[in-house]
């Protein structure tokens, strides 16, 4: 190991943790983000079109399994 | 955990007759121990189950509770307390049957002062021994947990939520792809606020996942010769095509000989990216950003200047710019975009190109004034000089 991949062992597992923890809260907020701008499309474009309901639909099933995965994830024991 | 010195380490002396018993109080005081002592059994028993005592000194012969009962007592109940037993020459068998039973040694009488103060010693730093030995256990038994956890996050980000992210922006371009055929002109703000959230979502988890490269807190990070001057060339054309959708002006200046240095290419091409990028949404429109390099060859090492002329950071912000989430504009002038002016980011990439930098023995340093602009310079060690020496200015 040369010095500087000795000074990252200075790291603590924890901190990566709490990172990590800030980050799934970050793709919270930005899922938030997504599901207001896709709602707002769907609202305003036209809802006959197959093609574009087929595509807000897939959308919104990916949306709900990334909440879903978010919400299962486990919990930073800080 | 407490640490036991000699300051510290609490006695507790049961001894039936009171010369001795103040004699052995007087000599561990001497030696720095904080000693109680009591006459008999019961009482000591008494104090043992009320406080802490590291060693209990007994006597073996006293009327009431003998030696050995106290001992037996204290193994059963408080295992961790160390019992040294004290006899005479008469009684040497009751001595030995007190070390079958747990006791750690035995004093004869006349004690020798000597001989009580190595086996004190001893025993003490056995005491301590032994709580460090718990608390590595307990140490380690908590990374463990820690790393089972990290197990999972890399579970998360790697597998389960790649696969929705790519499928969900796949069909976000095909929506984008499809609306803007059709020319609906009601959803271009809504559109383009989904496009760069989804490109926002695919950052972070791209940031897990290298996040998840650490193992126990050490970053993986491959290790090659890096020609810096090339590689901000080549950072140099990627990013000049959104300086000019923003009609800013993107110089660079090459000045000193090419350096080869010991390093992860993706990841410091990554954090010199990050500050021209960074440089890009602090500038605003005819402003003016440089990227500027130069060597020291007397220390061995380069600089790269990243000087904008943007709306730079207030003296009592500047040594937040580095911490993790924290973004200087006002939320009230946020946009999503990470190339517009105040555009948004989630506030990780000055935080982590600090830390590619540090981790390559280098230095990132921040010279701003607010409304003149900032500089950020990336200090390099470097390996060696390359013969071609060139001047570029492009």
């Amino acid at each position: 190991m040369n010095k500087a991949q000795a000074s990252l062992s200075a790291v603590q597992p924890q901190e990566l943790l709490i990172e990590y923890d800030e980050m799934i809260e970050e793709l919270r907020k930005r899922l938030n983000v997504l599901s207001t701008s896709i709602f707002l499309l769907d609202e305003s474009s036209k809802p006959e079109d197959p093609k574009l309901k087929r595509y807000l639909m897939n959308i919104n099933r990916e949306m709900e399994k990334i909440r879903q995965i978010i919400s299962n994830y486990p919990k930073n024991p800080r | 955990m407490e640490k036991i010195t000699n300051e510290t380490a609490k006695i507790l002396v049961i001894e039936d007759e009171a010369e001795v018993r103040e004699s052995y109080k007087d000599m561990f005081s001497l030696f720095g121990y904080e000693v109680e002592a009591v006459s008999n059994g019961r009482q000591g028993l008494s104090l043992i189950n009320k406080f802490d005592y590291d060693v209990v000194v007994t006597d073996l012969n006293m009327p009431e509770m003998d030696g050995l009962e106290v001992l037996r007592y204290i193994k059963k109940r408080k295992p961790y307390v160390e019992v040294i037993v004290i006899t005479g020459f008469a009684t040497l068998e009751n001595a030995i049957q007190a070390m079958k039973v747990g006791a750690y040694d035995y004093f004869t009488k006349p004690v020798d002062i000597d001989h009580v103060r190595i086996v004190l010693t001893k025993c003490i730093q056995q005491i301590k021994s032994k709580k460090e030995n718990e608390e590595l256990r307990s140490l380690n038994e908590q990374l463990k947990g820690l790393n089972e956890l990290k197990d999972k996050f890399i579970t998360i980000t790697n597998h389960e939520l790649r696969t929705p992210i790519t499928v969900l922006k796949g069909y976000i371009e095909l929506l984008d792809y499809f609306l803007r055929e059709n020319d609906n002109e009601d959803i271009g703000d809504a559109l383009e606020v989904a496009t760069e959230t989804m490109s926002e979502l695919v950052g972070i988890v791209e940031q897990m996942h290298d996040m998840s490269s650490f193992d126990y807190g050490k970053k993986i990070f491959e290790f090659t010769e890096i020609d810096i001057q090339q590689l901000l060339v080549t950072i140099y054309k990627e990013m000049k095509i959104f300086y000019d959708q923003r009609q800013i002006n993107l110089d660079l200046n090459i000045q000193g000989p090419p350096v080869i240095v010991d390093g992860d290419l993706k990841r410091i091409k990554r954090s010199i990216r990050e500050l021209i990028q960074n440089a890009l949404k602090f500038t605003p429109e005819n402003g003016r950003v440089e990227i500027n390099y130069s060597v020291n060859e007397s220390s061995s090492k380069c600089f790269i200047r990243v000087i904008d002329s943007g709306i730079g950071i207030p003296r009592n912000k500047q040594h937040l710019v580095f911490e993790p989430f924290y973004e200087i504009q006002d939320v009230m002038n946020h946009m999503t975009s990470k190339t517009a002016f105040m555009g948004g980011g989630i506030g990780l990439g000055l935080t982590l190109a600090k830390e590619v930098v540090e981790s390559h023995q280098g230095t990132l340093l921040l010279e701003s004034e607010e409304n003149k602009g900032s500089t950020f310079i990336i200090v390099l060690p470097f390996k060696k000089v390359m013969a071609n020496a060139m001047s570029i200015s492009q």
